[in-house]
């Protein structure tokens, strides 16, 4: 390798390292905030220079990452009650996305369906969409004669509404035995998880960074994977500290968060190039 | 003209003893359009030699001032031992403020010395806010003072 070469490749290998030392941050790994009102999570960090400099500012971002996926929402659910003779004999209960299926030793005559939606998670307010299978069969497995309603038509129920409808199963003179000796009732609910309704009404995530006579917040909403928008504190070397807290207002469960934090010192340049960053210090954790 | 300055004299007499009666307010905060828009305030509770005494706690509330705009959050800080809670106003334009913070400094056994309040909200956009707080003492409101450090 000649000296041109080499300077090219020297060149290349510091402006490498230059870019990893702009995109390196420090990660406060997972963190926890409880679900009492006011619950707040206190920490300090501390900025040096080093061989790029004094610190110029603190670069923060935040995530919440106290849901992950549609199972960690409450869901919504449909149940329906299936009665002979006033006389509850089955009962299905399917939450969104799911099925349930029952099969009842019955024979000719009227059933009452009743579907409701007790224990549905009554934050999220979009109506359910659902659906039935519904066979009468004899003791053969063919079909006799149901009536009462037809499968695969959609319906609809908001939450706390009730739906009512009379199934019939008869004889059927065409298959052999003519008469019906059980039931077959599969409950589809074909509603999706309105993850947004749910998102919107979790607690905010906010986290504020503060040094001297300066601070600065930023938040993030639960249910993505997207860190909050990135703020500077600018204020140099020295001791910075951040909150970090929710919004919630009434006592729930759901108040908890489970996040983390990202934290660089950088320096003044363009681009900015990270300079000593200290370890993070927890002052309160609640 | 005795009984002028005599009343005179008893009006200044209560306006000095309703100062120290009536709640401080901070009752116009303007919180910028960017999404970390932050105000920061100092807040010193003190025995103001007015017979109220020491501070015991220092009690707070938040009310945000305009309908369907960001939430709004305040955090107050105590020095000694330190200490950060929050409270929210999640419904602006209702006259329903939050929950009322209660924080105590422990100076020589008594609530007196500097707080921190920082005002900040959720997402982009303006919002007002009103914040009520009060230095008690056992036997009223202690001396109070506020200083505004950063307005965004």
């Amino acid at each position: 390798m000649n000296n041109s070469q080499t300077t090219a490749c020297l060149l290349l290998l510091s402006s490498s390292l230059s870019f990893w030392q702009v995109g390196f941050a420090a990660d406060s790994g997972a963190q926890s905030l409880g679900e009492t009102l006011g619950s707040t999570d206190y920490f300090k960090v501390s900025c040096l220079g080093n061989e790029n400099g004094d610190t110029d500012h603190l670069n923060f971002k935040v995530i919440d990452n106290s849901f992950s996926d549609t199972n960690d929402i409450p869901p919504q659910v449909l149940n329906a009650h299936v009665f002979k003779d006033n006389v509850e004999i089955g009962t299905l209960t399917a939450s969104s996305g799911a099925n349930d299926e029952v099969a009842l030793a019955v024979g000719n005559g009227k059933y009452k369906l009743v579907v409701d939606t007790v224990g549905t998670n009554t934050v999220l307010k979009s109506a359910q969409k659902y659906t039935f299978d519904f066979q009468c069969k004899n003791s053969e497995g063919v079909i006799t004669k149901p009536s009462g309603f037809k499968n695969g038509s959609v319906k609809s129920i908001k939450n706390g509404k009730i739906a009512k409808y009379t199934l019939k199963c008869a004889s059927n003179s065409k298959v052999f035995p003519q008469e019906t000796t059980n039931l077959t009732l599969q409950l589809i609910n074909q509603s999706s998880v309105p993850i947004e309704q749910w998102v919107r009404y979790l607690p905010v995530l906010n986290a504020q960074v503060t040094k001297g006579r300066k601070t600065l917040n930023t938040s993030d909403l639960a249910g993505d994977s997207n860190y909050s928008n990135s703020i500077d504190l600018q204020n140099g070397n020295g001791d910075y500290y951040i909150s970090v807290n929710h919004t919630a207002i009434n006592n729930s469960p759901n108040n908890s968060k489970n996040y983390s934090i990202q934290y660089s010192c950088m320096n003044g340049a363009s681009p900015p190039l990270e300079t000593n960053t200290g370890l993070l210090e927890i002052l309160q954790d609640q | 003209m005795i009984n002028r300055w005599f009343k005179i004299g008893l009006l200044l007499l209560l306006i000095g003893k309703c100062q120290n009666i009536l709640a401080h307010d901070i009752p116009n905060g303007n919180l910028g359009p960017s999404p970390s828009a932050s105000d920061y305030y100092q807040i010193e509770c003190r025995n103001d030699e007015s017979g109220a005494g020491d501070a015991d706690r220092l009690e707070v509330t938040l009310t945000s001032l305009i309908k369907n705009g960001p939430v709004v959050s305040l955090q107050v800080k105590t020095e000694n031992p330190l200490y950060v809670t929050n409270i929210t106003d999640a419904v602006g334009g209702d006259k329903i403020s939050s929950m009322k913070a209660t924080v105590a400094n422990d100076n020589n056994g008594t609530a007196n010395g500097f707080y921190y309040f920082t005002v900040n909200k959720s997402k982009a956009g303006i919002q007002k806010y009103q914040i009520k707080f009060h230095c008690i003492s056992n036997n009223g409101h202690a001396g109070t003072e506020e200083r505004m450090i950063q307005n965004q």
